[in-house]
């Protein structure tokens, strides 16, 4: 074996170990369930049964990522009333930070509980591994990310009330 | 338009109500879609988002060294903060404007699988690998700061702008209201002056210029304005007008005139309208419910000139100032004016061929004992 032969062995191994450890990081999308509280009482989703069940899709620009993505995921609306049952009015929505969103009533078709971007599941490298945002921001200045602030991600918990 | 608006009598009310709505609409807008729009971009200095995605990447950075300094860290938590650090750095505008970015996010990435491998780095590496990230933070959290304050100025000096042009625009609309309201108000005012104008005429056309009582016109609508009031009508002749005036001049035949309205007027107690049918005769209408009282209107009037003892040579009848007097009591809804009125001058030629100085009531044209008395009360007999 010639000495290209095995610079060329040592540079393919290190690319599959980058690659193996690539994957793996790419893979990580902690927490791989969320809470969901109703009358002080919590149940958990996995991510993986909101993936599956994911059946809202669209195409729009996303501020913070500076691109056109396709978006899928659900209608927060009509996740709440499956979830929490139809006497569901208000919803918090909290982050991993600490931060939350919270609804008086239901929001409609326009907030969307994003779980994929571009056909993949996203982690919280992503803005996964559930992201909060809207179908339509009309006509808000996509420079002035502080237009955007209610579009939180990594949400760990989602609390609903009559 | 202006021309149709203005021949339009609520043209402008409608011009000024709409100018008035606009203004309270122009509130509103500012009310409800202005200063929440002021409000999202200025209240959030207390919350988590209120602060720039660059520091809470930095509070997950710090989080992976507090982490990795424990006795016994958690390289899966270290990870997962670094994680969550580059999701806040992985911001396209940061990528834009901030060339430290990119090599951060690989810093970032590099480190976060280095931690879930093993064996695992040391603490003291991943701080010196992150340093830099920090460093790009600080320059991003700086930037970002001077690019919010050269914002947070325009936005000002926009708000500054949107202030001056909406109170502008307020005051325009508002002096436009007033400006509307001043034409119909001027319109109106107009038209209740026509139609003032209007009624004078029509009260002249009705009066007598000399005396100022109403003409035969006057008393025929009067007539008709009452045709269920029992009424006495009293046709009053002054005696030997003519050389009266023939011997005093008729400036002063013409004062007679309206010194015997006077009188007549004070002898009817104000409760009989007068009206002149021409030369020296008058009408005299007045509400009485019965003949007995008519035929006592009719000789106080005639004791009244008596006692006034106005001063007429001329008379062949006597040396004062006289009248005759021809009456007739009836309901307008049971005998024709013109019939009334007959009867009325029939009793007054009478008198005159009588010597005048006198009067007399017709004789009832019906039977007046069971007419109903529908008018005021008069002095009772």
């Amino acid at each position: 074996m010639g000495k290209g032969w095995r610079v060329m062995l040592v540079k393919l191994a290190v690319c599959l170990w980058l690659l193996l450890v690539g994957g793996q990081a790419q893979g990580q999308s902690w927490p791989e369930s969320i809470a969901v509280e109703q009358d002080g009482q919590t149940t958990w989703v996995s991510m993986e049964a909101l993936r599956e069940q994911a059946d809202v899709s669209f195409r729009f620009h996303d501020p913070y990522l500076g691109r056109q993505v396709d978006i899928r995921g659900h209608e927060l609306d009509s996740w709440a009333r499956d979830t929490f049952g139809d006497g569901v009015e208000a919803l918090t929505l909290t982050a991993m930070d600490g931060f939350t969103v919270e609804f008086d009533e239901l929001p409609g078709t326009n907030w969307v509980l994003v779980t994929h971007h571009d056909g993949k599941a996203i982690g919280l490298r992503d803005k996964g591994p559930l992201r909060l945002v809207e179908r339509d921001y009309g006509e808000r200045d996509i420079e002035n990310l502080r237009l955007f602030n209610d579009w939180i991600w990594m949400i760990e918990r989602i609390e609903g009330a009559p | 338009m202006i021309r149709r608006l203005w021949e339009s009598r609520s043209g402008w009310l409608w011009l000024s109500l709409a100018s008035f709505s606009t203004l309270v609409l122009l509130v509103i807008f500012e009310m409800r879609l202005v200063a929440p729009e002021v409000d999202r971009y200025f209240s959030q200095h207390d919350n988590v988002t209120g602060h720039q995605l660059a520091t809470r990447s930095r509070v997950f950075v710090h989080d992976t060294l507090e982490e990795l300094l424990k006795d016994e860290p958690s390289h899966e938590a270290a990870s997962m903060s670094l994680e969550i650090a580059y999701g806040f750095l992985d911001i396209e505008i940061y990528r834009d404007r901030y060339a430290c970015t990119e090599n951060s996010l690989a810093v970032l990435e590099s480190w976060q699988s280095r931690l879930m491998s093993t064996p695992s780095p040391q603490v003291g590496q991943v701080t010196k690998a992150l340093l830099p990230v920090l460093e790009c933070l600080t320059d991003i959290e700086i930037g970002q700061r001077v690019q919010r304050s050269v914002t947070v100025n325009e936005f000002v000096d926009e708000a500054r702008n949107h202030q001056t042009l909406l109170l502008i625009g307020t005051l325009i609309v508002y002096l436009l209201g007033l400006v509307f309201w001043w034409f119909h108000e001027k319109q109106r005012r107009a038209t209740e002056r026509a139609s003032r104008e209007t009624l004078e005429w029509m009260a002249k056309a009705l009066q007598d210029p000399l005396t100022g009582v109403g003409n035969r016109n006057a008393l025929h609508q009067q007539i008709a304005k009452q045709p269920d009031e029992m009424v006495g009508l009293l046709l009053v002749d002054i005696d030997h007008f003519k050389p009266y005036n023939d011997c005093f001049g008729h400036p002063e035949g013409d004062r007679l005139l309206r010194k015997l309205v006077g009188l007549i007027e004070l002898s009817m107690e104000g409760e009989a309208r007068l009206y002149r049918m021409g030369g020296d005769e008058f009408a005299v209408l007045v509400s009485c419910r019965s003949r007995a009282i008519l035929r006592k209107r009719c000789a106080d009037l005639v004791d009244a000139v008596h006692r006034q003892a106005i001063e007429h040579p001329a008379s062949p009848i006597g040396a004062i100032v006289t009248l005759s007097v021809g009456g007739v009591w009836f309901r307008p809804a049971d005998m024709e004016f013109e019939d009334a009125y007959a009867a009325a001058d029939a009793a007054l030629y009478r008198i005159k061929q009588a010597g005048r100085d006198g009067w007399e009531v017709a004789d009832p044209p019906y039977e007046m004992a069971t007419a109903p008395v529908t008018g005021p009360s008069n002095v009772d007999l």
